[in-house]
């Protein structure tokens, strides 16, 4: 089947990020297709190439971004959820005259549309929140 | 076609799981997954709705990783069905749609 | 103008009070971003969601939109399968009086046939 996410929560602060993380392994492990991971909300700050834990903790940017390598998948963060909480790329640092950006790829800003798309798009869209 | 609801707050703390037994269905299924684990327990707020719903054919799980993590290995809902991801993955499938409450 | 025949039914459900956090106004921000896909779209209030059709809100004081002046303008973008769990309206102690527009309001047992309808639950 054919499955979207869309994750809410910010990575950390809850398990909900942790959870869609091994739910979206099993799928691809059981041979589903992946449409779209679609970030929202607080679930933004999954894109963050800043995230720096401790050595002996999981790293859930990486984490995703390897996932994401692995299999093609489409990490697509809101692009209006993300300027609001200072999660940036190279374009919206350039546009909004900040000294740095951190959005890391895979993980790339668009609009809501997307999260809509991958609705119509998708057999399964599953919500994790916080 | 049956819903599946997911749920992952406790019942001690808010109000999620109560809320998804307001509206459940008698041919829909229910997972209990991170804090919602706390929902299983034979003390929790909801046990006693939980026991009414099983007797209507709702079946009801938990995500196994979540109650060991939780230390929740006794005093649980006997009706209530340890899982893993894999067979989560395939109770979404079997369900036409999937309502998280959190 | 929509081609009904492959739109997919997807409901959007507002389970939290506005103001405290973000996830009320995100649900709005999707539902309009959904109002371009000509897809069958519904939006339901539960819980502490319906606290967003209440009357009076003067949020500017605390320098935030007004969710409530959102709401007369959804029928301007096609969304009309507007609902609410009239459970929780009474018992917040709200009635359709204080209310900023006219919604539909269900039983429990209507929500889950609702439900049971959709292709897609999106929760927020």
């Amino acid at each position: 089947m054919k499955f979207s996410l869309a994750i809410y929560a910010a990575p950390y602060s809850s398990q909900a990020s942790a959870t869609a993380l091994k739910f979206t392994q099993t799928l691809l492990a059981d041979g589903h297709e992946v449409y779209r991971v679609f970030f929202y909300g607080d679930g933004v700050h999954n894109g963050s190439k800043l995230t720096s834990p401790p050595q002996d903790e999981v790293n859930l940017y990486l984490d995703w971004q390897v996932l994401a390598e692995q299999h093609s998948l489409d990490l697509v963060v809101c692009i209006a959820a993300a300027l609001r909480r200072g999660i940036l790329d190279q374009s919206e640092a350039k546009r909004y005259e900040k000294e740095f950006d951190n959005l890391g790829a895979p993980f790339e800003l668009s609009g809501l549309g997307q999260l809509v798309d991958a609705c119509v798009n998708s057999d399964r869209v599953i919500t994790f929140g916080a | 076609m049956p819903t599946l609801h997911i749920v992952n707050k406790s019942p001690f703390s808010q109000q999620a799981l109560l809320q998804c037994l307001e509206v459940i269905g008698c041919n829909h299924s229910l997972i209990l997954i991170e804090d919602g684990c706390y929902g299983g327990l034979k003390t929790s707020p909801a046990h006693m709705q939980l026991q009414k719903i099983v007797k209507k054919g709702i079946k009801i799980y938990a995500l196994k990783d979540d109650l060991r993590a939780r230390g929740l290995n006794s005093n649980l809902l006997e009706e209530m069905t340890p899982i893993n991801m894999n067979e989560m993955v395939e109770l979404c499938c079997q369900h036409r749609n999937v309502q998280s409450w959190y | 103008m929509s081609n009904r025949k492959t739109a997919k039914k997807l409901l959007f459900i507002s389970r939290k009070a506005p103001y405290g956090c973000a996830t009320a106004k995100e649900c709005l921000d999707a539902l309009l971003a959904a109002s371009a896909y000509e897809q069958d779209l519904g939006l339901l209030f539960m819980g502490d969601g319906v606290f967003q059709l209440k009357k009076e809100q003067q949020p500017e004081a605390g320098r935030q939109k007004n969710i409530s002046a959102t709401l007369p303008v959804l029928s301007m973008y096609d969304i009309k399968d507007i609902y609410l769990q009239a459970s929780a309206l009474a018992e917040r102690g709200l009635t359709a009086d204080d209310l900023v527009i006219p919604v539909k309001a269900l039983n429990n047992n209507d929500i889950r046939e609702l439900m049971e309808q959709q292709d897609q639950l999106l929760s927020f």
